[in-house]
């Protein structure tokens, strides 16, 4: 099990990269409703990057051996570029009034904590991520319904998130119960984890291919 | 204690699994709703530009049909009244070549001449006022309706009519278009209606021009009885950017009402 989880890592590292060039193509081509996407995975790229850069020693973070500091980080830009995709595929107008002061309130709730107990940034918390990736959920949901009365849009895009929002949401909630767990359970949990984000990055490719196949021009003849 | 603890954990931990495997088939379930979702909405759009596409054959070829009626209706027009009585004229004008005729021989064929040029210029005239009324340029749609109305009004037919458009608003071409509904409808009555009372009323209101058209004819009872005047009149009220609404039974007249945008 632990072989199959190491493969699909390599094979998500793969897609990450891989969606990164065919989304920064896509911005450079003139697609702006990718830019968001684009951002959220340079923020992927960053993070696994400084991960690998941990792990592998190659520097410490204020003395510890800790990537936990890069995931926070990585959790705010993910609420707010989602967020910025969703202000921009969404229509209603309503959300788009409500915007801000919804991304205020729900980033001062999930940062005071940490103003007060700096030493979470060190340590693998999960404060951050369960205050905002609710939010992202419902803006998920609520385009999946705007995106079934109209005919265009990203359904792949947001499936992708929906997928993995939900699946990383869950995930994060057990990181609290594994003592005593069967290691066996937590690699089939991470497992999980991984193989839906190898879904969200094949949707990503999917609908960036259709961004680029409308681009061809059609035959007159 | 431990031990309780463990099959606690382990628990939550089977139940986040069955939550994981149960977000991923929803979301695959997702994709396969999105995928023939959007394979129904890209048939229904194709659907409508069939139809789209068929009337606007139907326009075209109800377009056609007229231009080819009207082609041949001048052409009557010009055999039958302009070139027999220019043959008159050609056949009296060689005639008085002829050095044998009498002072009064030569008098009548002039008169003969004079009157069939006085003959052709009226029927001339006829022709180009029937193309484009002259006192539609000049006065507006107003005087020309109310000339159209003047000719045919105590023949077997009253009309009323009364015209509030500001016709300094309207194009000499969307003129023109009521001109030829107005045209087309006064037809259909004195054709085929039996109607002795028909009202013409054209009045404004703030975004909008109405127009009302009634008879008191044997009007109609369904669609088959629909041809290429009212085809002409749909899509001349379509060039206007209009609506227009018919209501009729048989036996009942017809009332059309018309409604253009100012703007």
């Amino acid at each position: 099990m632990e072989t199959i989880f190491d493969n699909l890592t390599v094979v998500y590292f793969s897609l990450l990269i891989f969606n990164f060039v065919c989304y920064s193509i896509a911005v450079i081509l003139g697609k702006n409703d990718f830019k968001p996407i684009l951002l959220y995975l340079m923020s992927g790229v960053f993070t696994e990057v400084m991960s690998k850069l941990v792990i592998r020693d190659y520097f410490l973070v204020l003395g510890e051996k800790t990537n936990a500091p890069f995931y926070f980080l990585f959790s705010i830009l993910q609420f707010l570029f989602l967020s910025y995709f969703y202000k921009k595929v969404i229509t209603c107008p309503v959300f788009k009034r409500y915007f801000k002061y919804l991304i205020m309130v729900v980033l001062i709730i999930g940062l005071v904590p940490y103003v007060f107990n700096p030493s979470w940034l060190l340590h693998f918390s999960v404060w951050l991520p369960l205050m905002t990736m609710p939010l992202l959920l419902f803006y998920s949901a609520y385009y999946f319904i705007e995106l079934l009365k109209n005919k265009n849009g990203y359904p792949f895009i947001n499936i992708g998130l929906f997928l993995i929002l939900g699946n990383t949401l869950i995930f994060l909630m057990t990181i609290q119960f594994y003592e005593g767990v069967s290691s066996y359970v937590r690699i089939l949990l991470r497992i999980l984890h991984i193989f839906p984000l190898i879904v969200l990055h094949l949707l990503f490719i999917y609908e960036c291919l259709l961004y680029f196949k409308s681009q061809i021009p059609r035959s007159t003849i | 204690m431990p031990v309780i603890l463990q099959i606690s954990n382990t628990s939550i931990n089977y139940i986040a699994i069955g939550l994981m495997i149960f977000i991923i088939l929803f979301s695959i379930g997702m994709v396969i709703f999105f995928l023939l979702s959007r394979k129904r909405i890209t048939e229904a759009d194709l659907e409508v530009r069939d139809t789209q596409i068929k009337a606007q054959k139907d326009v075209m070829s109800a377009t056609i049909v007229t231009q080819e009626k009207e082609r041949q209706r001048i052409a009557r027009d010009l055999h039958d009244e302009i070139s027999a009585k220019l043959n008159v004229i050609a056949m009296n004008t060689n005639m008085l070549k002829e050095e044998s005729l009498s002072s009064t021989e030569r008098e009548m064929l002039i008169t003969r001449i004079e009157t069939a040029t006085g003959k052709t210029l009226e029927n001339a005239r006829e022709i180009a006022h029937n193309l484009l009324p002259p006192v539609l340029e000049k006065f507006g749609l107003c005087a020309a309706i109310s000339e159209v109305v003047k000719s045919i009004n105590g023949h077997q037919i009253d009309i009323y009519f009364s015209c509030d458009w500001n016709e300094e608003q309207l194009s000499p071409d969307s003129q023109l278009h009521v001109y030829r509904i107005i045209q087309e409808l006064l037809n259909n009555t004195i054709k085929y209606a039996h109607s002795d009372k028909v009202s013409i009323i054209l009045n404004e209101e703030d975004e909008y021009r109405l127009f009302t058209y009634s008879d008191n004819g044997i009007g109609f009872q369904d669609n088959t009885q629909i041809g290429l005047g009212t085809s002409n009149i749909s899509s001349r009220v379509d060039l206007l950017n209009g609506t227009h609404d018919l209501q009729t039974s048989h036996g009942n007249g017809v009332v059309y009402t018309f409604k253009f945008p100012k703007s």
